[in-house]
């Protein structure tokens, strides 16, 4: 079944009601399946997509949606590309997933995507085709690159969703359609969210749990407020206008959001919300310290990772207490330390890695979640830390690997380590601490990245040390973290 | 608050020098603060000048620092 059969099948009735709210447009349902059926006819007449990789770098949520949709229903296998990406972290990607087909806005946010993916489709010498967009609606003619055909797909996989591995290079998470089905359906039993909820949710389309979110939007019929950029200020208003009944964000955007919304003196627009969804990072003491006041909703956290889905929830609210329940139909079981899940069979593996895959998910289909656990007095699992050097910067995922690779490539640069310290609005800055060959500065160093890779894995704040503390033989990330938040380790 | 107040303070937390910060610097292509920086930026500066937040309506239309400064100072600079 395609996600279009799930979704549109048996829907008469319910056609014209609007089921998505954008800061570009609202759009009834009969809008998205108008716009998926011309994308259908443009990709006919373009290339037979079947088991074909189609990447799609669209900002315009209504119609990165009908273009997804689109794909799946040709059965072609969809690559989501963030436009927070940039010139080294988007070329890796090019290179590692090697799309036959790429849909890409022009230029966005000052960058010109265009011009990058023309230039790398160019050197491919693989037979490629790329459309290029000004807004997401209206497409150019095809530019066809020549060259050997690329094999289709061989494994199952519906969609691959991008992401970076512990030493910087990127991955490819590997679901099908079903994966979709069931987290969306999750999540949406999760806020018990019916046709007649105003749903907020901000979560990147381009990653799993927000794809997730869309498709559960479009599936139930309730409306779904999905703004393409986090401007705060606009989003205050949003509320006021639309009054949400149900938010799901990551708890610094949610903080953020609800800190202006009361520098505006427009908590009015949070009047109807029911029940708010923090997802994504670990929510803090001073999160709930800083909403707790006037904030009359249920306030509840959910607890997933890209490859698994939503895994558990907690019950009750988190200004009583975080205990964690297991989402119902997946076992779990603590070792070591560490949490993990049997989870179901959706996720495929990583794209051409199967060594990555099984060091997460072993034959039984037990994954290892890389979060340290443990039970409480109540018996109530308490997550207690990470295992793997994940950085979570306003609910997206930073590998430092990666980052540290990027400086690193700085001529005077000796060695670089990227760690995460705990922020009250982004939810954990990063800070770079560098060794230096020569003269080199924080300022200089941020502007050498912001020219290579997405602006939320640019450090912060750059520290310089004659040599990186070590713990058997690896850089110290424990005792980084403490120089990182001490009052000295700002003036090193 | 006066400009030259405002550019320290806009270097200190964007972690940029402040020779780097020209009145029509660019936030985003000249001194690469994304969304999320410039929310902070926007909290910190408002909270420390007690400026009054009721007066934005869009970070987005924050372009330039001079846009900012303006904006929170009501001072038109040419």
């Amino acid at each position: 079944m395609t996600l279009a059969d799930w979704i549109f099948t048996d829907r008469i009735g319910e056609r014209d009601k609007t089921v998505l709210a954008t800061f570009s447009g609202q759009y009834s349902l009969s809008d998205i399946e108008n716009g998926m059926e011309r994308y259908i006819s443009l990709l006919r007449d373009v290339r037979d997509v079947k088991r074909r990789k189609v990447a799609i770098l669209v900002p315009q949520i209504a119609s990165y949606l009908q273009l997804f949709l689109a794909v799946n229903h040709l059965e072609g296998v969809v690559v989501p590309l963030s436009w927070q990406l940039r010139k080294d972290d988007l070329s890796a990607l090019l290179d590692f997933l090697d799309p036959d087909v790429i849909f890409t806005i022009n230029e966005y946010q000052g960058f010109s995507f265009s011009e990058l993916i023309t230039k790398w489709a160019a050197q491919t010498g693989k037979r490629t085709t790329v459309l290029v967009s000004e807004d997401g609606s209206e497409w150019s003619t095809p530019y066809s690159y020549p060259g050997e055909e690329r094999p289709r797909v061989e494994e199952p996989a519906d969609v691959i969703a991008c992401s970076s591995g512990s030493t910087g290079l990127p991955k490819g998470i590997m679901v099908d359609n079903g994966y979709l089905i069931r987290n969306g359906a999750a999540l949406a039993s999760m806020l018990q969210v019916n046709e007649r909820d105003r749903l907020f949710e901000n979560i990147h389309p381009s990653v799993l749990h927000g794809l997730a979110w869309l498709m559960a939007g479009l599936k139930t019929g309730y409306l779904t407020l999905a703004p393409e950029t986090f401007d705060v200020p606009r989003l205050v208003q949003l509320f006021r206008e639309m009054k949400p009944t149900k938010v799901s964000t990551t708890p610094s955007l949610f903080r953020n959001l609800y800190t202006f919304a009361k520098g505006m003196k427009a908590l009015d627009g949070f009047n109807s919300l029911e029940v708010t969804v923090l997802g994504g990072e670990m929510v803090s003491e001073e999160l709930i310290d800083t909403v707790s006041g006037d904030l009359g909703c249920r306030l509840v956290s959910f607890y997933g990772a890209s490859e698994a889905g939503l895994l558990m929830n907690t019950a009750s609210d988190l200004r009583e207490s975080i205990d964690w329940e297991v989402c119902e139909g997946i076992d779990h079981r603590i070792v070591d330390g560490e949490i993990m899940f049997k989870i179901p069979k959706n996720f495929l593996g990583y794209y051409k890695r199967p060594d990555l895959t099984k060091e997460i998910i072993d034959e039984e289909g037990w994954y290892s979640s890389g979060d340290l656990a443990e039970l409480n007095e109540r018996k109530k699992i308490v997550i207690k830390g990470r295992k793997k050097d994940l950085i979570k910067k306003g609910g997206q995922s930073i590998i430092p690997g990666e980052i540290e690779r990027v400086i690193a490539d700085h001529p005077n640069v000796k060695q670089a380590v990227v760690v995460g310290v705990p922020h009250p609005v982004m939810g954990e800055k990063l800070v770079g601490f560098i060794v230096r060959d020569s003269e080199v500065s924080g300022p200089k160093l941020k502007k050498f990245c912001a020219n290579r890779i997405a602006a939320y894995k640019v450090p912060d704040e750059y520290l310089f040390l004659d040599e990186i503390p070590t713990n058997n033989g690896k850089a110290d990330r424990m005792v980084l973290r403490k120089m990182a938040v001490s009052p000295e380790g700002s003036k090193l | 608050m006066n400009f030259e107040e405002f550019r320290e303070l806009i270097a200190e937390i964007a972690g940029v020098e402040p020779g780097e910060i020209q009145e029509d610097s660019s936030f985003r292509d000249d001194l690469a603060v994304d969304s999320l920086q410039m929310v902070n930026l926007v909290l910190e500066v408002s909270g420390k000048y007690k400026l009054d937040l009721q007066q934005i309506e869009s970070i987005d239309s924050f372009t330039t620092v001079r846009r900012m400064y303006e904006t929170f100072t009501g001072e038109v600079r040419l």
